[in-house]
Protein backbone atom coordinates (compact mmCIF):
# COMPACT_ATOMS: atom_id res chain seq x y z
CA UNK A 1 0.00 0.00 0.00
CA UNK A 2 2.84 2.07 0.85
CA UNK A 3 4.14 1.48 -2.33
CA UNK A 4 1.46 2.03 -4.07
CA UNK A 5 0.60 5.54 -2.53
CA UNK A 6 3.96 6.33 -3.31
CA UNK A 7 3.33 5.73 -6.51
CA UNK A 8 0.66 7.73 -7.05
CA UNK A 9 2.47 10.85 -5.32
CA UNK A 10 5.15 10.40 -7.98
CA UNK A 11 3.08 9.57 -11.01
CA UNK A 12 0.33 12.38 -9.43
CA UNK A 13 0.38 14.19 -13.35
CA UNK A 14 -0.63 10.99 -15.14
CA UNK A 15 -2.77 9.78 -12.42
CA UNK A 16 -4.81 12.89 -12.87
CA UNK A 17 -4.73 12.62 -16.46
CA UNK A 18 -6.36 9.39 -16.69
CA UNK A 19 -8.69 10.79 -13.89
CA UNK A 20 -9.03 14.04 -16.62
CA UNK A 21 -10.01 11.83 -19.37
CA UNK A 22 -12.29 9.65 -17.69
CA UNK A 23 -14.23 12.50 -16.83
CA UNK A 24 -14.41 13.47 -20.40
CA UNK A 25 -15.30 10.91 -21.83
CA UNK A 26 -18.30 10.34 -18.79
CA UNK A 27 -19.33 13.67 -19.72
CA UNK A 28 -19.32 13.01 -23.54
CA UNK A 29 -21.36 9.62 -22.73
CA UNK A 30 -23.36 11.53 -20.51
CA UNK A 31 -24.21 14.87 -23.23
CA UNK A 32 -24.80 12.12 -26.10
CA UNK A 33 -27.15 10.74 -24.06
CA UNK A 34 -28.98 13.98 -23.03
CA UNK A 35 -29.16 14.63 -26.72
CA UNK A 36 -30.63 11.50 -28.47
CA UNK A 37 -33.23 11.43 -25.26
CA UNK A 38 -35.26 14.10 -26.65
CA UNK A 39 -36.52 15.92 -30.50
CA UNK A 40 -36.00 19.41 -28.86
CA UNK A 41 -33.43 21.55 -29.87
CA UNK A 42 -34.08 23.84 -27.03
CA UNK A 43 -32.97 21.07 -24.88
CA UNK A 44 -30.24 19.64 -26.94
CA UNK A 45 -28.25 22.71 -26.54
CA UNK A 46 -27.81 22.76 -22.79
CA UNK A 47 -26.82 19.08 -23.10
CA UNK A 48 -23.92 19.85 -25.59
CA UNK A 49 -22.64 22.77 -23.84
CA UNK A 50 -22.42 20.54 -20.07
CA UNK A 51 -21.33 17.64 -21.87
CA UNK A 52 -19.86 18.05 -25.20
CA UNK A 53 -17.84 21.07 -24.29
CA UNK A 54 -16.94 20.07 -21.09
CA UNK A 55 -15.77 17.00 -22.36
CA UNK A 56 -13.45 18.77 -24.79
CA UNK A 57 -12.43 21.11 -21.45
CA UNK A 58 -11.57 17.95 -19.47
CA UNK A 59 -9.76 16.01 -22.55
CA UNK A 60 -7.86 18.82 -23.25
CA UNK A 61 -6.37 19.14 -19.60
CA UNK A 62 -5.82 15.14 -19.85
CA UNK A 63 -3.57 15.45 -23.05
CA UNK A 64 -2.08 18.65 -21.12
CA UNK A 65 -1.53 16.58 -17.90
CA UNK A 66 0.05 13.45 -19.72
CA UNK A 67 2.76 15.74 -21.88
CA UNK A 68 3.87 17.82 -19.29
CA UNK A 69 4.93 15.02 -17.22
CA UNK A 70 6.76 13.43 -20.13
CA UNK A 71 8.33 17.14 -20.31
CA UNK A 72 9.01 17.24 -17.02
CA UNK A 73 10.62 13.82 -17.10
CA UNK A 74 13.25 14.76 -19.59
CA UNK A 75 13.88 17.92 -18.19
CA UNK A 76 14.52 16.17 -15.06
CA UNK A 77 16.91 13.70 -17.19
CA UNK A 78 18.56 16.49 -18.86
CA UNK A 79 19.09 18.17 -15.72
CA UNK A 80 21.14 15.28 -14.45
CA UNK A 81 23.01 14.76 -17.09
CA UNK A 82 24.25 18.00 -17.31
CA UNK A 83 24.83 17.90 -13.26
CA UNK A 84 26.88 15.16 -14.97
CA UNK A 85 28.51 16.19 -16.97
CA UNK A 86 30.02 19.19 -14.79
CA UNK A 87 28.28 21.85 -16.89
CA UNK A 88 27.58 24.73 -14.11
CA UNK A 89 25.89 27.72 -16.28
CA UNK A 90 22.75 26.54 -17.09
CA UNK A 91 21.76 29.93 -19.64
CA UNK A 92 18.60 28.56 -20.17
CA UNK A 93 17.70 28.93 -16.06
CA UNK A 94 19.47 32.30 -15.89
CA UNK A 95 17.61 33.44 -19.08
CA UNK A 96 14.45 32.98 -16.69
CA UNK A 97 16.11 34.43 -13.63
CA UNK A 98 16.57 31.71 -11.94
CA UNK A 99 19.11 30.61 -9.97
CA UNK A 100 21.77 28.83 -11.50
CA UNK A 101 21.62 24.42 -11.43
CA UNK A 102 24.22 23.25 -8.51
CA UNK A 103 24.43 19.81 -7.07
CA UNK A 104 22.45 21.08 -4.10
CA UNK A 105 19.44 21.80 -5.83
CA UNK A 106 18.93 19.10 -8.20
CA UNK A 107 16.46 16.99 -7.58
CA UNK B 1 -6.87 23.67 -12.05
CA UNK B 2 -6.80 23.28 -8.74
CA UNK B 3 -4.59 20.22 -8.56
CA UNK B 4 -1.50 22.49 -10.29
CA UNK B 5 -2.15 24.85 -7.49
CA UNK B 6 -2.21 22.68 -4.70
CA UNK B 7 1.16 21.30 -5.95
CA UNK B 8 2.28 24.88 -5.71
CA UNK B 9 1.30 25.15 -2.18
CA UNK B 10 2.03 22.31 -0.77
CA UNK B 11 4.46 20.20 -2.97
CA UNK B 12 4.73 16.62 -1.99
CA UNK B 13 8.49 15.43 -0.71
CA UNK B 14 10.61 14.51 -3.57
CA UNK B 15 10.85 10.13 -3.38
CA UNK B 16 14.37 9.32 -2.39
CA UNK B 17 14.53 6.56 -5.25
CA UNK B 18 17.22 6.71 -8.14
CA UNK B 19 13.77 8.04 -10.35
CA UNK B 20 12.46 10.53 -8.18
CA UNK B 21 10.45 13.44 -9.88
CA UNK B 22 11.83 17.28 -10.26
CA UNK B 23 9.07 19.66 -8.68
CA UNK B 24 6.88 21.13 -10.52
CA UNK B 25 7.64 24.80 -10.45
CA UNK B 26 11.35 26.44 -9.89
CA UNK B 27 15.06 25.78 -11.72
CA UNK B 28 13.97 21.87 -11.69
CA UNK B 29 11.04 22.23 -13.80
CA UNK B 30 10.07 23.53 -17.17
CA UNK B 31 7.97 26.48 -16.05
CA UNK B 32 7.70 29.49 -13.68
CA UNK B 33 5.13 30.61 -11.50
CA UNK B 34 3.97 33.14 -14.96
CA UNK B 35 3.54 29.86 -16.63
CA UNK B 36 1.19 28.53 -14.04
CA UNK B 37 -0.58 31.68 -13.66
CA UNK B 38 -1.19 32.47 -16.99
CA UNK B 39 -2.66 28.75 -17.82
CA UNK B 40 -4.15 28.51 -14.48
CA UNK B 41 -5.88 31.93 -15.36
CA UNK B 42 -6.89 31.18 -18.76
CA UNK B 43 -8.57 27.69 -17.64
CA UNK B 44 -10.28 29.15 -14.80
CA UNK B 45 -11.34 31.69 -16.98
CA UNK B 46 -13.16 29.07 -19.44
CA UNK B 47 -14.32 26.81 -17.22
CA UNK B 48 -16.20 29.76 -15.53
CA UNK B 49 -17.89 30.67 -19.30
CA UNK B 50 -18.40 27.12 -19.58
CA UNK B 51 -20.85 26.90 -16.13
CA UNK B 52 -22.52 30.17 -17.17
CA UNK B 53 -22.82 29.60 -20.72
CA UNK B 54 -24.64 26.24 -19.26
CA UNK B 55 -26.52 27.99 -16.52
CA UNK B 56 -28.05 30.58 -18.59
CA UNK B 57 -28.63 28.47 -21.80
CA UNK B 58 -30.76 26.17 -19.76
CA UNK B 59 -32.94 28.47 -18.79
CA UNK B 60 -34.29 29.35 -21.89
CA UNK B 61 -36.69 27.93 -23.46
CA UNK B 62 -36.51 28.97 -26.91
CA UNK B 63 -33.23 27.22 -29.00
CA UNK B 64 -32.89 31.01 -30.33
CA UNK B 65 -32.61 32.75 -27.58
CA UNK B 66 -29.93 29.72 -26.36
CA UNK B 67 -27.64 29.95 -29.05
CA UNK B 68 -25.49 32.94 -27.65
CA UNK B 69 -24.79 31.29 -25.00
CA UNK B 70 -23.84 28.21 -26.57
CA UNK B 71 -21.55 30.31 -28.69
CA UNK B 72 -20.12 31.83 -25.04
CA UNK B 73 -19.67 28.18 -24.26
CA UNK B 74 -17.49 27.24 -27.55
CA UNK B 75 -15.34 30.35 -26.63
CA UNK B 76 -14.67 29.84 -22.80
CA UNK B 77 -13.81 26.01 -24.24
CA UNK B 78 -11.38 27.57 -27.09
CA UNK B 79 -10.13 30.10 -24.14
CA UNK B 80 -9.48 27.35 -21.69
CA UNK B 81 -7.17 25.09 -24.37
CA UNK B 82 -5.18 27.95 -25.37
CA UNK B 83 -4.54 27.78 -21.41
CA UNK B 84 -3.27 24.42 -21.45
CA UNK B 85 -1.70 24.84 -25.14
CA UNK B 86 0.25 27.87 -23.44
CA UNK B 87 1.72 25.41 -20.56
CA UNK B 88 2.53 22.98 -22.92
CA UNK B 89 4.67 25.15 -25.48
CA UNK B 90 6.10 27.39 -22.45
CA UNK B 91 7.63 24.16 -20.98
CA UNK B 92 8.65 22.87 -24.43
CA UNK B 93 10.72 25.90 -25.03
CA UNK B 94 12.25 25.52 -22.22
CA UNK B 95 13.36 21.97 -22.51
CA UNK B 96 14.41 22.36 -26.25
CA UNK B 97 16.72 25.54 -25.21
CA UNK B 98 18.06 22.82 -22.37
CA UNK B 99 18.33 20.24 -24.78
CA UNK B 100 20.26 22.71 -27.36
CA UNK B 101 22.57 23.07 -24.05
CA UNK B 102 23.12 19.46 -23.35
CA UNK B 103 23.97 18.11 -26.71
CA UNK B 104 26.76 19.78 -27.43
CA UNK B 105 28.54 18.24 -23.96
CA UNK B 106 27.35 14.87 -24.70
CA UNK B 107 29.14 15.05 -27.40
CA UNK B 108 32.14 16.90 -26.39
CA UNK B 109 32.35 14.00 -23.82
CA UNK B 110 32.29 11.06 -26.49
CA UNK B 111 28.32 10.36 -25.19
CA UNK B 112 25.77 8.94 -27.12
CA UNK B 113 22.68 11.25 -28.38
CA UNK B 114 19.17 10.70 -28.60
CA UNK B 115 18.27 9.49 -32.56
CA UNK B 116 16.60 12.16 -34.58
CA UNK B 117 18.19 15.05 -32.90
CA UNK B 118 18.73 17.87 -35.43
CA UNK B 119 22.36 18.88 -36.38
CA UNK B 120 24.23 16.19 -33.80
CA UNK B 121 26.69 13.43 -33.91
CA UNK B 122 25.51 9.61 -35.14
CA UNK B 123 25.06 7.67 -32.02
CA UNK B 124 27.52 6.16 -30.70
CA UNK B 125 27.19 2.28 -29.38
CA UNK B 126 27.22 2.25 -25.90
CA UNK B 127 26.53 -1.70 -25.67
CA UNK B 128 23.71 -4.12 -26.48
CA UNK B 129 22.54 -5.01 -23.23
CA UNK B 130 19.40 -2.73 -21.38
CA UNK B 131 19.46 -2.38 -17.63
CA UNK B 132 16.89 -0.80 -15.78
CA UNK B 133 15.85 -0.56 -11.63
CA UNK B 134 12.61 -1.29 -9.59
CA UNK B 135 10.68 1.89 -9.32
CA UNK B 136 12.46 3.10 -12.47
CA UNK B 137 10.34 3.77 -15.63
CA UNK B 138 12.73 3.78 -18.84
CA UNK B 139 15.47 1.18 -19.63
CA UNK B 140 18.69 2.41 -20.17
CA UNK B 141 22.53 1.13 -21.41
CA UNK B 142 24.69 -0.26 -19.26
CA UNK B 143 27.00 2.89 -19.80
CA UNK B 144 24.77 5.38 -19.60
CA UNK B 145 25.08 8.17 -17.19
CA UNK B 146 21.31 7.95 -15.75
CA UNK B 147 21.98 4.59 -15.02
CA UNK B 148 25.19 4.42 -13.42
CA UNK B 149 25.72 4.16 -9.68
CA UNK B 150 22.45 2.63 -9.55
CA UNK B 151 21.26 -0.86 -8.48
CA UNK B 152 20.05 -1.72 -12.18
CA UNK B 153 19.57 -5.36 -13.37
CA UNK B 154 19.57 -6.49 -16.78
CA UNK B 155 16.81 -6.52 -18.93
CA UNK B 156 15.51 -8.04 -22.48
CA UNK B 157 13.99 -5.35 -24.80
CA UNK B 158 10.69 -7.43 -24.46
CA UNK B 159 10.56 -7.84 -20.92
CA UNK B 160 11.24 -3.89 -20.53
CA UNK B 161 8.87 -2.90 -23.27
CA UNK B 162 5.85 -5.88 -21.51
CA UNK B 163 6.92 -3.60 -18.28
CA UNK B 164 5.72 -0.50 -19.45
CA UNK B 165 9.37 0.70 -19.57
CA UNK B 166 10.42 3.21 -22.09
CA UNK B 167 13.75 3.67 -24.03
CA UNK B 168 16.11 6.22 -22.34
CA UNK B 169 16.54 9.51 -24.34
CA UNK B 170 19.40 10.28 -23.39
CA UNK B 171 21.65 6.98 -23.83
CA UNK B 172 19.02 5.93 -26.45
CA UNK B 173 18.27 2.72 -25.74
Amino acid sequence: MTGFSSWLRVQWDRVGAVGAALVGLAALALGWAGVSGTPHIAEQLPYFISGGLSALFFLGMAVTLWLSADLRDEWRELRALRLILGESAPDGDRADGTPAMSAGTAR
Amino acid sequence: MSFTLATVTAPAPAPASAEARAAFLGAAAPWRTGDLLRAAGLAVAGITGLVLAWYSASDQPDWPDQLPWASLGVAATTVALLGFVSWLVAGLRRVRRLRREVLPLLQAAGGAVPHGSAGVAPVTPMGTALVTAPGMTRFHRPACPLATGKPVEAVRPDEAEGAGLVPCGVCAA
